[in-house]
């Protein structure tokens, strides 16, 4: 499999947190490279797993722009500028959106920020309704919607006004195994649809994580010698699943060797 | 029919509306009933509060004090809105808190303690009304307003900034555009407060009429019957406001009851 991995476009510099005398994190540092494949768009997907509790809500919010790090700093497209809200994607477990708008007002509301001429930002708006199958559901309110369509709606509000990053906290959380092939098919779409699209998925289901991620990052907390966690967590684990032959694979659950990073990811857990 | 009149005692229960309109029904007639027979030398009977409301209709204009009376606590209730609704805003800039907070802390004090004060800061007997029912709307309105203010969740607020809205735009969108619906309900739940402070008010300063003077007057020479019209009026007028005011809601802001269990 040919491939190459070019510029940096997202860095996690150094980054530390503290709240009320807690360490939170502890020198955060990872990084995110374009990887191009010739002949097509390949975008990036990185599946951001930990145990609970450890701080990858915390780092997330940091990435997303929505927190500032005690220090530290995170970096974003190619020119490398620090992340600020807005420029990050943020579809929440819950998927928020505004009660008191329809499906359009909500994209309408995220358009307007990127996109000046109305009637532009009208096609844009409906060219997503398509892409997400909602065109009927455009007048509707939130509330009129199931948790899918929902989900979609959020997905597509970012992504009208985000600059190719996406940050997905716990997509296949409450769906059946139906819905979490429908959520990641969409996930893989959306990330392939630009060079730079990047989707950094934070959840707490390793199989269809793994399955549609090409970079894992897992997150935990060293011990000391009796083996007390030691409060700080960082990115204690990067795995290249392209590197492993794991990345890209349409049948990739019955490949045996991804099932052997699903067990080897498990036994790194036991010790986070 | 015991399957259909079941659920009418299980929490939570779904039932059809013909059930629920015969167990209205049949409750007010159990009521009616048990009123009507009780020998009650403080409830005067159905008939005598109907025969009284006629004579309060024709002898005392009970039409125009309603209007009165009505129109005062409508007046009261938009000044009372917009002040509100500004200072609970503004409890969202820190500077602006300890206003709202102890404004909100006002709802201890009694009307009556204040009502020399607001005698001397306004002129006649119209503003001293209006202004004593503005700060009893006022402070009851600004408490729960603020209490919706502040628990607002936070996911929120990250949802508005990820689509690049600044403070302000923040603000809009998820305090006061957001929070529309539960404004109405205050706005309810504050008309119920203000319908049942009127007569208090209007009794404070009794020259320029009104349901209030006239249902003091009728309770200090002990005419029960003329009393329990008036109430009865009251609570009426009071019922159909507060219909008003949901069905406005509901047209206005027609995502308001699309969660609500019907």
């Amino acid at each position: 499999m040919e491939y190459s991995k070019n510029e940096c476009i997202l860095k996690i510099d150094n980054v530390s947190l503290t709240l009320d005398s807690k360490i939170i994190l502890q020198n955060v540092n990872a990084e995110i490279k374009n990887i191009v494949r010739p002949g097509m768009t390949q975008g990036q997907v990185v599946g951001f797993l930990g145990p609970s509790g450890v701080g990858k809500t915390k780092l997330f919010e940091i990435m997303a722009g929505l927190l500032k790090p005690t220090s530290g700093n995170v970096f974003v497209g190619e020119a490398q500028k620090p992340v600020a809200p807005g420029r990050m994607g943020v579809v929440q477990q819950n998927y928020p959106l505004f009660h008191h708008r329809t499906v359009m007002g909500n994209l309408e509301i995220a358009a307007k920020k990127t996109i000046s001429d109305s009637q532009k930002r009208k096609d844009k708006i409906f060219e997503m309704l398509d892409r997400f199958h909602l065109r009927q559901h455009a007048n509707m309110y939130p509330a009129q919607l199931s948790g899918g369509q929902k989900q979609r709606i959020a997905i597509a509000q970012q992504l009208l006004c985000s600059d190719n990053f996406l940050l997905m906290d716990e997509p296949f959380s409450g769906l059946d195994i139906n819905m979490v092939d429908e959520v990641s098919e969409m996930i893989c779409e959306i990330s392939n649809a630009h060079e730079h699209n990047t989707i950094i998925i934070v959840s707490h289901d390793i199989v269809s994580t793994a399955a549609i991620s090409d970079t894992l990052w897992i997150m935990g907390r060293d011990r000391d010698a009796q083996n007390n966690i030691i409060p700080g967590a960082k990115i204690k684990h990067t795995f290249d699943l392209i590197e492993r032959g794991l990345a890209w694979q349409p049948d990739i659950k019955k490949i045996p060797a991804f099932n052997e990073l699903i067990n080897e990811v498990r036994d790194l857990f036991l010790y986070l | 029919m015991l399957t259909q009149i079941k659920p009418l005692f299980i929490p939570n229960s779904r039932n059809n509306r013909s059930v629920i309109t015969l167990m209205i029904v049949l409750q007010v007639v159990v009521f009616l009933v048990i009123w009507f027979a009780s020998k009650s030398t403080i409830f005067p009977t159905p008939v005598e509060i109907i025969k009284a409301l006629g004579r309060l209709f024709e002898e005392q204009n009970l039409a125009y004090e309603l209007w009165t009376s009505t129109w005062l606590c409508i007046k009261a209730m938009g000044i009372a809105i917009i002040i509100s609704l500004l200072i609970a805003y503004a409890t969202v800039i820190p500077f602006f808190k300890p206003i709202g907070f102890l404004i909100s802390k006002g709802r201890f004090l009694t009307l009556v303690g204040l009502s020399f004060v607001f005698t001397q800061m306004t002129s006649g007997s119209s503003s001293l009304k209006t202004s004593l029912m503005v700060f009893g709307i006022t402070v009851f309105f600004v408490t729960a307003m603020v209490s919706i203010i502040q628990s607002v969740p936070k996911y929120e607020f990250y949802h508005a900034r990820t689509l690049r809205m600044n403070e302000w735009q923040v603000v809009w969108e998820i305090i006061v555009l957001g929070r529309l619906d539960q404004v109405f309900e205050v706005i309810r739940q504050t008309f119920a407060i203000s319908w049942t402070m009127l007569t208090l008010v209007e009794g404070i300063s009794r020259s320029e009429g009104g349901i209030g003077p006239l249902l003091l007057n009728q309770q200090k020479y002990l005419h029960l019957d003329a009393v329990f019209a008036i109430q009865f009026v009251i609570l009426l007028i009071g019922i159909l406001l507060d219909w008003g005011i949901g069905q406005m809601k509901e047209f206005f802001l027609p995502y308001s009851s699309l969660t609500v269990e019907k």
